[in-house]
Protein backbone atom coordinates (compact mmCIF):
# COMPACT_ATOMS: atom_id res chain seq x y z
CA UNK A 1 0.00 0.00 0.00
CA UNK A 2 1.32 3.43 -0.80
CA UNK A 3 0.12 6.68 0.64
CA UNK A 4 0.12 9.99 -1.19
CA UNK A 5 0.88 13.20 0.64
CA UNK A 6 -2.03 14.88 2.32
CA UNK A 7 -2.06 17.98 4.43
CA UNK A 8 -4.44 17.50 7.34
CA UNK A 9 -4.30 21.21 8.08
CA UNK A 10 -6.18 22.08 4.92
CA UNK A 11 -9.94 22.22 4.64
CA UNK A 12 -9.88 19.23 2.36
CA UNK A 13 -7.81 17.25 4.80
CA UNK A 14 -10.37 17.92 7.52
CA UNK A 15 -13.36 17.24 5.29
CA UNK A 16 -11.71 14.09 3.99
CA UNK A 17 -10.99 12.86 7.53
CA UNK A 18 -14.64 13.50 8.46
CA UNK A 19 -15.85 11.67 5.39
CA UNK A 20 -13.57 8.69 5.94
CA UNK A 21 -14.68 8.51 9.58
CA UNK A 22 -18.31 8.55 8.48
CA UNK A 23 -17.75 5.82 5.86
CA UNK A 24 -15.96 3.61 8.36
CA UNK A 25 -18.72 4.12 10.90
CA UNK A 26 -21.31 3.15 8.27
CA UNK A 27 -19.30 0.04 7.51
CA UNK A 28 -19.18 0.79 3.79
CA UNK A 29 -17.31 -1.45 1.42
CA UNK A 30 -18.08 -4.64 3.30
CA UNK A 31 -20.51 -6.08 0.74
CA UNK A 32 -17.90 -6.71 -1.95
CA UNK A 33 -17.15 -10.26 -3.12
CA UNK A 34 -14.68 -11.91 -0.73
CA UNK A 35 -11.49 -13.71 -1.64
CA UNK A 36 -12.48 -17.02 -3.21
CA UNK A 37 -15.86 -15.70 -4.39
CA UNK A 38 -16.70 -14.91 -8.00
CA UNK A 39 -17.01 -11.35 -9.25
CA UNK A 40 -20.49 -11.13 -10.82
CA UNK A 41 -20.41 -10.68 -14.59
CA UNK A 42 -21.39 -7.21 -15.83
CA UNK A 43 -21.39 -5.19 -19.04
CA UNK A 44 -20.37 -1.55 -19.25
CA UNK A 45 -19.36 0.75 -22.12
CA UNK A 46 -15.63 1.17 -22.65
CA UNK A 47 -13.72 4.32 -23.56
CA UNK A 48 -15.07 4.12 -27.11
CA UNK A 49 -18.64 3.47 -26.02
CA UNK A 50 -18.49 -0.26 -26.82
CA UNK A 51 -20.25 -2.51 -24.36
CA UNK A 52 -17.77 -4.93 -22.85
CA UNK A 53 -18.37 -7.86 -20.54
CA UNK A 54 -16.11 -8.81 -17.67
CA UNK A 55 -16.11 -12.39 -18.99
CA UNK A 56 -14.41 -11.22 -22.20
CA UNK A 57 -11.42 -10.13 -20.17
CA UNK A 58 -11.17 -12.95 -17.65
CA UNK A 59 -11.52 -15.34 -20.60
CA UNK A 60 -8.08 -14.34 -21.78
CA UNK A 61 -6.23 -14.28 -18.47
CA UNK A 62 -6.12 -12.76 -14.99
CA UNK A 63 -7.64 -9.31 -14.57
CA UNK A 64 -7.03 -6.48 -12.14
CA UNK A 65 -10.07 -4.20 -11.75
CA UNK A 66 -9.56 -0.76 -10.30
CA UNK A 67 -12.44 1.55 -9.42
CA UNK A 68 -11.29 5.13 -9.83
CA UNK A 69 -12.93 8.45 -9.01
CA UNK A 70 -11.46 10.34 -11.95
CA UNK A 71 -8.46 12.36 -13.00
CA UNK A 72 -9.69 15.35 -11.02
CA UNK A 73 -8.64 13.34 -7.95
CA UNK A 74 -4.91 13.63 -7.20
CA UNK A 75 -4.86 10.21 -5.51
CA UNK A 76 -6.30 8.62 -8.62
CA UNK A 77 -3.64 10.36 -10.68
CA UNK A 78 -1.00 8.88 -8.38
CA UNK A 79 -2.57 5.46 -8.73
CA UNK A 80 -2.60 5.76 -12.54
CA UNK A 81 1.11 6.58 -12.47
CA UNK A 82 1.81 3.55 -10.28
CA UNK A 83 -0.10 1.22 -12.61
CA UNK A 84 1.50 2.70 -15.68
CA UNK A 85 4.90 1.93 -14.21
CA UNK A 86 3.78 -1.59 -13.30
CA UNK A 87 2.44 -2.25 -16.80
CA UNK A 88 5.65 -1.00 -18.38
CA UNK A 89 7.67 -3.45 -16.26
CA UNK A 90 5.32 -6.44 -16.73
CA UNK A 91 5.54 -8.97 -19.55
CA UNK A 92 2.83 -7.90 -22.01
CA UNK A 93 -0.24 -10.13 -21.95
CA UNK A 94 0.30 -11.62 -18.48
CA UNK A 95 -2.69 -9.76 -17.04
CA UNK A 96 -5.29 -7.19 -18.04
CA UNK A 97 -5.76 -3.94 -16.13
CA UNK A 98 -9.37 -2.83 -16.26
CA UNK A 99 -10.09 0.64 -14.91
CA UNK A 100 -13.65 1.59 -14.02
CA UNK A 101 -14.69 5.19 -13.73
CA UNK A 102 -18.17 6.68 -13.37
CA UNK A 103 -17.22 10.01 -14.89
CA UNK A 104 -18.98 10.46 -18.24
CA UNK A 105 -18.34 12.59 -21.33
CA UNK A 106 -15.13 11.01 -22.57
CA UNK A 107 -13.36 10.71 -19.19
CA UNK A 108 -12.82 7.01 -19.86
CA UNK A 109 -10.97 7.82 -23.09
CA UNK A 110 -8.94 10.44 -21.26
CA UNK A 111 -7.87 7.94 -18.60
CA UNK A 112 -7.11 5.31 -21.22
CA UNK A 113 -4.82 7.84 -22.86
CA UNK A 114 -2.75 8.12 -19.66
CA UNK A 115 -1.20 4.70 -20.19
CA UNK A 116 1.69 3.86 -22.45
CA UNK A 117 0.22 0.35 -22.92
CA UNK A 118 -3.36 -0.14 -24.17
CA UNK A 119 -5.70 -0.19 -21.16
CA UNK A 120 -9.48 -0.59 -21.28
CA UNK A 121 -11.40 1.89 -19.17
CA UNK A 122 -15.05 1.12 -18.52
CA UNK A 123 -17.58 3.80 -17.76
CA UNK A 124 -19.80 2.95 -14.78
CA UNK A 125 -22.59 5.28 -15.87
CA UNK A 126 -24.66 6.42 -12.84
CA UNK A 127 -22.47 4.34 -10.46
CA UNK A 128 -24.56 1.24 -11.11
CA UNK A 129 -21.79 -1.32 -10.73
CA UNK A 130 -20.42 0.53 -7.71
CA UNK A 131 -23.87 0.26 -6.10
CA UNK A 132 -24.10 -3.42 -6.96
CA UNK A 133 -20.80 -4.01 -5.16
CA UNK A 134 -21.70 -1.73 -2.27
CA UNK A 135 -18.97 0.76 -3.16
CA UNK A 136 -21.14 3.81 -3.92
CA UNK A 137 -21.62 6.39 -1.20
CA UNK A 138 -23.13 9.82 -0.83
CA UNK A 139 -20.42 12.46 -0.55
CA UNK A 140 -22.44 14.62 1.85
CA UNK A 141 -23.36 18.27 1.65
CA UNK A 142 -20.30 19.85 3.35
CA UNK A 143 -17.79 18.28 0.97
CA UNK A 144 -20.07 18.79 -2.07
CA UNK A 145 -20.36 22.49 -1.16
CA UNK A 146 -16.60 22.82 -0.72
CA UNK A 147 -15.95 21.08 -4.04
CA UNK A 148 -18.52 23.26 -5.82
CA UNK A 149 -16.99 26.45 -4.41
CA UNK A 150 -13.61 25.29 -5.72
CA UNK A 151 -15.07 24.76 -9.16
CA UNK A 152 -15.35 20.98 -8.94
CA UNK A 153 -18.86 20.26 -10.16
CA UNK A 154 -19.51 16.55 -9.56
CA UNK A 155 -22.91 16.77 -11.27
CA UNK A 156 -21.27 17.97 -14.47
CA UNK A 157 -18.41 15.46 -14.26
CA UNK A 158 -20.63 12.45 -13.64
CA UNK A 159 -23.71 13.54 -15.59
CA UNK A 160 -25.87 13.12 -12.50
CA UNK A 161 -26.64 15.33 -9.51
CA UNK A 162 -26.84 12.34 -7.18
CA UNK A 163 -23.68 13.39 -5.29
CA UNK A 164 -22.33 9.86 -5.28
CA UNK A 165 -18.76 8.62 -5.55
CA UNK A 166 -17.30 5.13 -5.43
CA UNK A 167 -14.91 3.93 -2.76
CA UNK A 168 -11.73 3.36 -4.77
CA UNK A 169 -11.28 -0.39 -4.75
CA UNK A 170 -9.00 -2.85 -6.50
CA UNK A 171 -9.69 -6.51 -7.18
CA UNK A 172 -7.38 -9.18 -8.59
CA UNK A 173 -9.35 -11.86 -10.47
CA UNK A 174 -8.08 -15.14 -11.82
CA UNK A 175 -9.20 -16.38 -15.22
CA UNK A 176 -12.31 -17.96 -13.68
CA UNK A 177 -13.31 -14.52 -12.38
CA UNK A 178 -12.61 -15.56 -8.76
CA UNK A 179 -11.37 -12.80 -6.45
CA UNK A 180 -7.78 -13.56 -5.40
CA UNK A 181 -7.08 -10.22 -3.72
CA UNK A 182 -9.26 -7.26 -2.80
CA UNK A 183 -8.29 -3.82 -1.59
CA UNK A 184 -11.37 -1.93 -0.44
CA UNK A 185 -10.50 1.09 1.65
CA UNK A 186 -12.95 3.84 2.63
CA UNK A 187 -9.97 6.21 2.96
CA UNK A 188 -9.72 7.24 -0.69
CA UNK A 189 -6.18 8.50 -0.10
CA UNK A 190 -4.95 4.93 0.26
CA UNK A 191 -4.69 2.71 -2.80
CA UNK A 192 -3.70 -0.85 -3.56
CA UNK A 193 -0.06 -1.57 -4.17
CA UNK A 194 0.11 -2.96 -7.73
CA UNK A 195 2.79 -5.50 -6.74
CA UNK A 196 0.46 -6.99 -4.07
CA UNK A 197 -2.25 -7.52 -6.67
CA UNK A 198 0.12 -9.21 -9.10
CA UNK A 199 1.56 -11.44 -6.37
CA UNK A 200 -1.96 -12.63 -5.51
CA UNK A 201 -2.30 -13.70 -9.13
CA UNK A 202 0.96 -15.61 -9.02
CA UNK A 203 2.69 -12.99 -11.15
CA UNK A 204 5.85 -11.23 -10.05
CA UNK A 205 5.21 -7.58 -9.35
CA UNK B 1 -24.88 2.21 0.44
CA UNK B 2 -25.92 -1.23 -0.59
CA UNK B 3 -28.16 -2.55 -3.32
CA UNK B 4 -30.80 -3.95 -0.95
CA UNK B 5 -31.06 -0.68 0.99
CA UNK B 6 -31.78 1.18 -2.23
CA UNK B 7 -34.26 -1.46 -3.35
CA UNK B 8 -36.18 -1.18 -0.08
CA UNK B 9 -36.11 2.61 -0.24
CA UNK B 10 -37.53 2.64 -3.77
CA UNK B 11 -40.31 0.21 -2.83
CA UNK B 12 -41.19 2.17 0.32
CA UNK B 13 -41.15 5.46 -1.62
CA UNK B 14 -43.54 4.02 -4.19
CA UNK B 15 -45.95 2.36 -1.76
CA UNK B 16 -45.59 4.91 1.09
CA UNK B 17 -46.19 2.04 3.46
CA UNK B 18 -43.38 0.14 5.20
CA UNK B 19 -45.48 -2.96 5.86
CA UNK B 20 -46.44 -3.36 2.22
CA UNK B 21 -42.95 -2.47 1.04
CA UNK B 22 -41.51 -5.21 3.28
CA UNK B 23 -43.99 -7.71 1.86
CA UNK B 24 -43.13 -6.72 -1.69
CA UNK B 25 -39.39 -6.99 -1.01
CA UNK B 26 -39.87 -10.29 0.74
CA UNK B 27 -38.23 -9.20 4.02
CA UNK B 28 -39.43 -8.59 7.54
CA UNK B 29 -40.52 -5.06 8.33
CA UNK B 30 -37.80 -4.57 10.98
CA UNK B 31 -35.19 -5.55 8.37
CA UNK B 32 -36.60 -3.04 5.90
CA UNK B 33 -36.78 -0.32 8.52
CA UNK B 34 -33.22 -1.00 9.62
CA UNK B 35 -31.92 -0.79 6.05
CA UNK B 36 -33.70 2.51 5.48
CA UNK B 37 -32.38 3.91 8.77
CA UNK B 38 -28.89 3.03 7.59
CA UNK B 39 -29.51 4.86 4.33
CA UNK B 40 -30.84 7.87 6.26
CA UNK B 41 -27.66 7.86 8.34
CA UNK B 42 -25.58 7.95 5.15
CA UNK B 43 -27.61 10.79 3.64
CA UNK B 44 -27.51 12.72 6.90
CA UNK B 45 -31.26 13.09 7.42
CA UNK B 46 -34.63 11.32 7.36
CA UNK B 47 -35.91 10.17 3.96
CA UNK B 48 -39.42 9.47 5.28
CA UNK B 49 -41.74 11.24 7.67
CA UNK B 50 -44.13 8.88 9.41
CA UNK B 51 -47.31 10.39 10.81
CA UNK B 52 -49.92 8.14 12.36
CA UNK B 53 -51.33 6.11 9.46
CA UNK B 54 -49.45 7.90 6.71
CA UNK B 55 -45.90 7.81 5.48
CA UNK B 56 -44.49 10.66 3.38
CA UNK B 57 -41.20 11.28 1.65
CA UNK B 58 -39.26 14.18 3.17
CA UNK B 59 -37.75 16.84 0.91
CA UNK B 60 -34.46 14.94 1.10
CA UNK B 61 -36.27 11.72 0.23
CA UNK B 62 -37.96 13.37 -2.73
CA UNK B 63 -34.66 14.82 -3.91
CA UNK B 64 -32.80 11.52 -3.65
CA UNK B 65 -35.48 9.23 -5.10
CA UNK B 66 -34.83 9.91 -8.82
CA UNK B 67 -31.05 9.66 -8.29
CA UNK B 68 -31.23 6.40 -6.39
CA UNK B 69 -33.74 5.00 -8.87
CA UNK B 70 -31.34 5.84 -11.69
CA UNK B 71 -28.36 4.27 -9.94
CA UNK B 72 -30.45 1.20 -9.11
CA UNK B 73 -31.53 0.91 -12.75
CA UNK B 74 -27.90 1.26 -13.83
CA UNK B 75 -26.89 -1.58 -11.53
CA UNK B 76 -29.60 -3.82 -12.93
CA UNK B 77 -28.72 -2.83 -16.49
CA UNK B 78 -25.03 -3.68 -16.01
CA UNK B 79 -26.08 -7.19 -14.98
CA UNK B 80 -28.93 -7.63 -17.44
CA UNK B 81 -26.78 -6.43 -20.34
CA UNK B 82 -24.12 -9.00 -19.55
CA UNK B 83 -26.76 -11.75 -19.61
CA UNK B 84 -28.46 -10.51 -22.78
CA UNK B 85 -25.20 -10.06 -24.64
CA UNK B 86 -24.43 -13.65 -23.92
CA UNK B 87 -27.81 -14.81 -25.15
CA UNK B 88 -27.86 -12.44 -28.13
CA UNK B 89 -31.63 -12.15 -27.93
CA UNK B 90 -33.62 -9.95 -30.30
CA UNK B 91 -33.19 -6.39 -29.10
CA UNK B 92 -35.40 -3.85 -30.85
CA UNK B 93 -34.49 -0.18 -30.48
CA UNK B 94 -36.27 2.90 -31.85
CA UNK B 95 -34.25 6.07 -31.64
CA UNK B 96 -34.96 9.57 -32.86
CA UNK B 97 -32.17 11.85 -33.97
CA UNK B 98 -32.92 15.51 -34.42
CA UNK B 99 -32.13 17.03 -37.76
CA UNK B 100 -30.00 19.64 -36.02
CA UNK B 101 -27.63 16.89 -34.80
CA UNK B 102 -24.97 15.62 -37.15
CA UNK B 103 -25.72 12.10 -38.33
CA UNK B 104 -22.00 11.59 -38.88
CA UNK B 105 -21.38 11.06 -35.18
CA UNK B 106 -23.25 7.84 -34.62
CA UNK B 107 -21.46 5.24 -36.71
CA UNK B 108 -19.01 4.19 -33.96
CA UNK B 109 -21.84 3.89 -31.45
CA UNK B 110 -24.00 1.83 -33.81
CA UNK B 111 -21.08 -0.37 -34.78
CA UNK B 112 -20.31 -1.13 -31.18
CA UNK B 113 -23.95 -1.61 -30.26
CA UNK B 114 -24.19 -4.27 -32.94
CA UNK B 115 -21.00 -5.90 -31.71
CA UNK B 116 -22.37 -6.02 -28.18
CA UNK B 117 -25.96 -7.01 -28.97
CA UNK B 118 -25.96 -9.29 -31.97
CA UNK B 119 -29.78 -9.28 -31.97
CA UNK B 120 -30.13 -5.53 -32.29
CA UNK B 121 -32.90 -4.32 -34.61
CA UNK B 122 -32.55 -0.61 -35.07
CA UNK B 123 -35.14 1.91 -36.22
CA UNK B 124 -33.84 5.44 -36.69
CA UNK B 125 -36.24 8.35 -37.11
CA UNK B 126 -35.09 11.82 -38.11
CA UNK B 127 -37.21 14.82 -37.28
CA UNK B 128 -37.62 18.18 -35.64
CA UNK B 129 -37.11 18.48 -31.89
CA UNK B 130 -40.80 18.94 -31.05
CA UNK B 131 -41.82 16.09 -33.30
CA UNK B 132 -39.35 13.73 -31.60
CA UNK B 133 -40.58 14.77 -28.16
CA UNK B 134 -44.14 13.87 -29.17
CA UNK B 135 -43.11 10.52 -30.63
CA UNK B 136 -41.16 9.69 -27.47
CA UNK B 137 -44.09 10.68 -25.24
CA UNK B 138 -46.37 8.49 -27.37
CA UNK B 139 -44.01 5.56 -26.83
CA UNK B 140 -42.94 5.27 -30.48
CA UNK B 141 -39.33 6.19 -29.71
CA UNK B 142 -37.23 4.72 -26.90
CA UNK B 143 -34.44 7.29 -26.87
CA UNK B 144 -34.06 10.67 -28.57
CA UNK B 145 -31.01 12.85 -29.30
CA UNK B 146 -31.90 16.50 -29.67
CA UNK B 147 -31.94 19.97 -28.14
CA UNK B 148 -34.92 19.63 -25.79
CA UNK B 149 -37.33 22.52 -26.35
CA UNK B 150 -37.77 24.63 -23.18
CA UNK B 151 -41.41 23.57 -22.98
CA UNK B 152 -40.65 19.83 -23.19
CA UNK B 153 -42.47 17.82 -20.49
CA UNK B 154 -40.68 17.46 -17.15
CA UNK B 155 -40.92 13.72 -17.54
CA UNK B 156 -37.84 13.55 -19.75
CA UNK B 157 -34.66 12.30 -18.21
CA UNK B 158 -31.86 14.05 -20.04
CA UNK B 159 -28.10 13.79 -20.19
CA UNK B 160 -26.05 16.50 -21.92
CA UNK B 161 -23.79 15.32 -24.75
CA UNK B 162 -22.31 18.49 -26.19
CA UNK B 163 -22.92 22.18 -26.72
CA UNK B 164 -23.45 23.79 -30.08
CA UNK B 165 -24.43 27.18 -31.38
CA UNK B 166 -26.61 28.33 -34.27
CA UNK B 167 -24.69 30.28 -36.89
CA UNK B 168 -25.41 31.89 -40.21
CA UNK B 169 -24.24 29.72 -43.12
CA UNK B 170 -23.49 31.27 -46.49
CA UNK B 171 -21.71 30.27 -49.68
CA UNK B 172 -18.11 31.32 -50.16
CA UNK B 173 -18.98 34.21 -52.46
CA UNK B 174 -21.56 35.77 -50.17
CA UNK B 175 -21.30 39.37 -48.94
CA UNK B 176 -21.61 38.33 -45.26
CA UNK B 177 -18.80 35.80 -45.46
CA UNK B 178 -16.34 37.77 -43.34
CA UNK B 179 -18.82 39.79 -41.33
CA UNK B 180 -17.83 40.20 -37.70
CA UNK B 181 -20.81 42.34 -36.65
CA UNK B 182 -24.30 42.09 -38.05
CA UNK B 183 -26.28 45.25 -38.79
CA UNK B 184 -30.09 45.40 -38.87
CA UNK B 185 -29.77 45.94 -42.64
CA UNK B 186 -27.73 42.71 -42.99
CA UNK B 187 -30.57 40.80 -41.33
CA UNK B 188 -33.38 42.47 -43.25
CA UNK B 189 -31.78 42.21 -46.69
CA UNK B 190 -31.55 38.43 -46.55
CA UNK B 191 -34.01 35.65 -47.06
CA UNK B 192 -33.56 33.08 -44.25
CA UNK B 193 -33.68 29.31 -44.44
CA UNK B 194 -35.05 27.55 -41.38
CA UNK B 195 -33.87 24.05 -40.51
CA UNK B 196 -34.87 23.60 -36.86
CA UNK B 197 -38.54 24.29 -37.56
CA UNK B 198 -38.73 27.15 -35.06
CA UNK B 199 -38.73 29.99 -37.60
CA UNK B 200 -35.07 30.86 -36.85
CA UNK B 201 -36.23 31.87 -33.38
CA UNK B 202 -32.93 33.02 -31.82
CA UNK B 203 -32.03 35.03 -34.91
CA UNK B 204 -35.49 36.56 -35.04
CA UNK B 205 -35.27 37.56 -31.37
CA UNK B 206 -31.84 39.09 -31.92
CA UNK B 207 -33.11 41.00 -34.96
CA UNK B 208 -36.03 42.36 -32.92
CA UNK B 209 -33.64 43.77 -30.30
CA UNK B 210 -31.80 45.54 -33.13
CA UNK B 211 -35.11 46.91 -34.41
CA UNK B 212 -35.18 44.66 -37.45
CA UNK B 213 -37.56 41.97 -38.67
CA UNK B 214 -36.28 38.95 -40.55
CA UNK B 215 -38.02 37.15 -43.38
CA UNK B 216 -37.92 33.37 -42.93
CA UNK B 217 -38.80 32.40 -46.48
CA UNK B 218 -37.60 28.84 -46.83
CA UNK B 219 -37.78 25.69 -44.82
CA UNK B 220 -35.61 22.57 -45.17
CA UNK B 221 -35.77 19.27 -43.34
CA UNK B 222 -32.15 18.33 -43.73
CA UNK B 223 -28.81 20.15 -43.48
CA UNK B 224 -27.90 18.88 -46.97
CA UNK B 225 -30.98 20.58 -48.39
CA UNK B 226 -30.10 23.83 -46.60
CA UNK B 227 -26.82 23.60 -48.45
CA UNK B 228 -28.61 23.20 -51.78
CA UNK B 229 -30.82 26.21 -51.07
CA UNK B 230 -27.84 28.34 -50.01
CA UNK B 231 -25.75 27.30 -53.01
CA UNK B 232 -28.79 27.97 -55.20
CA UNK B 233 -28.69 31.53 -53.95
CA UNK B 234 -32.07 31.47 -52.21
CA UNK B 235 -30.83 32.87 -48.93
CA UNK B 236 -28.74 32.28 -45.81
CA UNK B 237 -28.97 29.17 -43.66
CA UNK B 238 -29.46 29.26 -39.87
CA UNK B 239 -28.20 26.04 -38.36
CA UNK B 240 -25.90 24.67 -35.65
CA UNK B 241 -22.21 25.18 -36.33
CA UNK B 242 -21.41 21.46 -36.12
CA UNK B 243 -23.73 20.55 -38.97
CA UNK B 244 -22.91 23.40 -41.34
CA UNK B 245 -22.17 21.36 -44.48
CA UNK B 246 -18.78 21.40 -46.16
CA UNK B 247 -18.68 24.04 -48.92
CA UNK B 248 -20.70 26.45 -46.81
CA UNK B 249 -19.09 28.96 -44.49
CA UNK B 250 -20.17 29.91 -40.98
CA UNK B 251 -20.29 33.71 -40.78
CA UNK B 252 -17.88 34.83 -38.04
CA UNK B 253 -20.47 37.09 -36.40
CA UNK B 254 -22.27 35.27 -33.60
CA UNK B 255 -25.76 35.93 -32.31
CA UNK B 256 -26.42 36.10 -28.56
CA UNK B 257 -28.82 33.46 -27.28
CA UNK B 258 -28.08 31.02 -30.09
CA UNK B 259 -26.35 28.40 -27.94
CA UNK B 260 -27.96 24.99 -27.63
CA UNK B 261 -27.27 21.86 -25.64
CA UNK B 262 -27.63 18.53 -27.38
CA UNK B 263 -28.87 15.87 -24.98
CA UNK B 264 -29.80 12.23 -25.06
CA UNK B 265 -33.20 11.83 -23.43
CA UNK B 266 -35.85 9.28 -22.64
CA UNK B 267 -39.17 9.38 -20.85
CA UNK B 268 -38.66 8.84 -17.12
CA UNK B 269 -40.40 6.08 -15.26
CA UNK B 270 -40.72 3.71 -18.20
CA UNK B 271 -38.94 0.40 -18.18
CA UNK B 272 -36.20 0.77 -20.78
CA UNK B 273 -35.41 -2.18 -23.00
CA UNK B 274 -31.91 -3.54 -22.87
CA UNK B 275 -30.91 -2.06 -26.24
CA UNK B 276 -32.21 1.39 -25.29
CA UNK B 277 -30.19 1.22 -22.11
CA UNK B 278 -27.08 0.14 -23.99
CA UNK B 279 -27.47 2.99 -26.49
CA UNK B 280 -28.03 5.54 -23.76
CA UNK B 281 -25.01 4.45 -21.80
CA UNK B 282 -22.82 4.30 -24.91
CA UNK B 283 -23.86 7.87 -25.79
CA UNK B 284 -22.98 9.07 -22.33
CA UNK B 285 -19.62 7.30 -22.16
CA UNK B 286 -18.65 8.53 -25.64
CA UNK B 287 -16.55 11.63 -26.11
CA UNK B 288 -18.51 14.08 -28.27
CA UNK B 289 -16.04 16.89 -28.29
CA UNK B 290 -12.47 15.75 -28.68
CA UNK B 291 -10.48 13.20 -30.64
CA UNK B 292 -11.93 11.81 -33.85
CA UNK B 293 -14.99 13.97 -33.98
CA UNK B 294 -13.19 17.27 -33.73
CA UNK B 295 -10.64 16.12 -36.27
CA UNK B 296 -13.45 15.09 -38.54
CA UNK B 297 -15.21 18.42 -38.17
CA UNK B 298 -12.02 20.38 -38.54
CA UNK B 299 -11.21 18.50 -41.73
CA UNK B 300 -14.64 18.71 -43.28
CA UNK B 301 -16.28 21.87 -42.05
CA UNK B 302 -15.19 25.41 -42.69
CA UNK B 303 -16.18 27.25 -39.61
CA UNK B 304 -13.18 29.53 -39.39
CA UNK B 305 -13.09 33.10 -40.59
CA UNK B 306 -10.29 32.41 -43.07
CA UNK B 307 -11.92 31.82 -46.37
CA UNK B 308 -10.79 29.24 -48.85
CA UNK B 309 -12.35 29.02 -52.29
CA UNK B 310 -15.02 26.38 -52.37
CA UNK B 311 -14.71 23.75 -55.09
CA UNK B 312 -18.42 23.30 -55.65
CA UNK B 313 -19.88 26.61 -54.51
CA UNK B 314 -20.69 29.54 -56.77
CA UNK B 315 -17.57 31.45 -57.83
CA UNK B 316 -16.83 34.55 -55.80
Amino acid sequence: MFQSDSDPATTYGRLADDLVGRLRHLGLGQAVPRIGQAMPDFALPDERGRLRRLDEFTGSGPVVISFLRGRWCPYCEAELVAWNRTLAAATPGTFTLLCIVAQTGGAAADISGCFSAPVTVLCDVDHGLALELGLAFHVGEPLLRQMASDGLDLAALYGTAAGLLPIPATFALDRQGIVRAAFVEPDFRLRAEPADMLRALGLSG
Amino acid sequence: MEMHQVRYFIAAARLLNFTRAALECNVSQPALTKAILKLEEEFGGPLFRRERARTHLTELGKAMLPHLQRTFDAAQAARQLARDMERATVAPLSIGISRIVSDELFAPIFRDLQAALAGIELGVTAGGDRELVELAMAGSLDVIVLALPPDAPERFERWPLFADEFRIAVHAGHALVETQRLTPADLENEAWIDLAGDGCEALSRFAATAGAAIAVRHQAQHAGMVRQLVLGGLGCGWLPRRIIPPSLVAVPATVPGSGIEIVVASVAGRRRAVAADAFLRACRAHSWTDGENTAHIAAGYRTDATLRPSPDGPSA
